[in-house]
């Protein structure tokens, strides 16, 4: 057995990539649509969730309006990207920005209801918080003293074994109350059906033409099922090298298809496990190696 | 927190540790080099998740939430309320509410269907919504008019919501989707 850890070498510099690359995320994500389009929605829809329920009501009434709602968006974009940048005071700002995301995401789930697609990203945001990511790759680089190595691949372990075990605890959970029968009783084709053709992002129902067809019905079926296999051993991504490129191809597949077959897209998730599963290092070293290997010709 | 849950909670651990034994001496190895704080903060990392899943009730305790997804078998055929604008020269158009209102996204039409129907498409209101709720749900779909107004320059006479069941068991084609009128709203 192995006993190498996936993030062996990961330094300060990787950990400074892996902050830029989830406060950026979350920074793009939180522009892309104004927090100001919820003053659309009526506040009688709002029902607040978790944390968001030991604050007033009233308070809710008085963000709903353009305006409050505007400033909060303008400061959370500041926030986020101040957080990506790594400036000083790091913990300060990352930990505002990290506070003011979850009311950003409470407030979202509030009108519409709650849901896990974006909590990973939120928790590694969290976790890079915590940790000393604004080491490397930050404008405030070169100041104050650096924690020792370990440090680096500790934080990028806890991010990683916290991205996998959300899916591990998925099909768990999926084995604990759908049983066998959910697997053969023709739920993930209703799943699909329903999901596909419901009026949210997309005109063209992709379910109704894997219904049409044996073949892709099969292949929906079957799917289901692997799926459920490797998200129950997702940890075992950190053990086996071989492991984590399968569990990469049939997971990234999984979320590739989720678009046209659900109309969900798990970008958040997609984006973390660019950054935490894929072996750049390796990737360089191997793109590296070809490059300064002789053709047989003798030819470069 | 029920019994069930505290077992599945408990086979999530072992699991785990199971899948992870393999590299368990690297992982102690490293772990005794890394400062108290930094453990801790990773064991609350994992506490909140396996917590989350243990409370099971992410509408209480947000951000902490359950992890599930295709969870429960769906047995009937699959069910979901059509928005369409008919415009002013009388064509109609599907109304894509998640992309139309991006931020709250698909499940705010979820949302919506649940005011028009009741949880769980048990009890179809068919007009006889009560008012307050009716009147959400027009604030609501004037806002939808609105930003599709705006996205495709084209004015929105009515909204009309459509009860759709596609029959499943057998699919027998486009033509077997069943669609009922339930209400029809005049846009101020």
């Amino acid at each position: 057995m192995s006993g190498a850890l996936l993030h062996e070498v990961a330094s300060a510099r990787h950990l400074g990539a892996l902050r830029l690359w989830v406060f950026g995320m979350w920074t793009l994500d939180v522009a892309k649509d104004p927090l100001t389009d919820l003053a659309a929605i009526p506040i009688d829809y709002f029902e607040p969730v978790g944390v968001l329920r030991v604050l007033p009501a009233s308070l809710w009434t008085i963000l709903h309006t353009p305006e409050a709602l505007g400033l909060w968006w303008a400061s959370l974009i500041a926030l986020t990207a101040l957080a990506a940048a790594g400036v000083r005071p790091y913990r300060l700002v990352a930990g505002a920005a990290c506070l003011l995301l979850t009311l950003y995401q409470g407030v979202i789930y509030s009108f519409a209801g709650p849901t896990h697609a974006e909590l990973a990203a939120l928790y590694a945001a969290y976790a890079l918080a915590i940790f000393p990511s604004a080491d490397g790759l930050s404008i405030r680089h070169g100041l104050g003293s650096r924690a020792p190595a370990p440090v680096y691949r500790w934080a990028f372990l806890t991010v990683t074994v916290m991205l996998l075990s959300t899916y591990m605890l998925v099909g768990v959970r999926r084995l604990f109350l759908g049983g066998v029968a959910i697997f053969t009783d023709g739920t993930i084709l209703r799943a699909v059906v329903d999901r596909s053709a419901s009026p949210d992002h997309l005109n063209a129902s992709f379910g109704l033409q894997v219904l049409a067809s044996a073949p892709l019905t099969g292949l929906v079926e079957a799917g289901f099922v692997v799926v459920t296999v490797f998200e129950v051993t997702s940890l075992f991504c950190l053990v086996r090298p071989w492991f984590r490129r399968a569990w990469l191809a049939v997971i990234l597949l999984f979320h590739a298809l989720s678009w046209p077959l659900m109309q969900t897209l798990f970008l958040h998730n997609i984006l973390l496990i660019g950054a935490l599963l894929v072996d750049w290092d390796g990737l360089a070293r191997w793109t590296r190696g070809r490059r300064a290997r002789p053709s047989p010709e003798g030819t470069v | 927190m029920t019994t069930a849950t505290a077992i599945e909670v408990g086979a999530d651990i072992a699991l785990g540790a199971l899948l992870l034994w393999p590299i368990r001496r690297s992982l102690v190895a490293l772990a005794s080099t890394v400062a108290l704080r930094y453990r801790l903060a990773s064991l609350a990392v994992l506490l909140l998740l396996g917590g989350g899943q243990l409370l099971d009730e992410r509408e209480a305790t947000f951000p902490v939430s359950d992890w599930a997804m295709h969870t429960e078998s769906m047995t009937t055929d699959p069910r979901f309320i059509e928005y369409t604008a008919v415009l002013e020269d009388g064509r109609e158009e599907r109304l894509l509410i998640g992309t139309l209102l991006p931020i709250a996204g698909k499940r705010l039409r979820t949302r919506m269907d649940q005011t028009v129907y009741g949880e769980a498409f048990q009890s179809p209101m068919h007009g006889s919504a009560p008012a307050e709720a009716a009147d959400d749900l027009e604030a609501m779909l004037t806002g939808v008019v609105r930003a599709y107004e705006a996205r495709h320059g084209q004015a929105v006479r009515a909204v009309r919501l459509w009860d759709v069941t596609i029959p499943i068991d057998p699919y027998t084609g486009p033509d077997s989707i069943k669609r009922d009128l339930l209400r029809e709203f005049h846009v101020p």
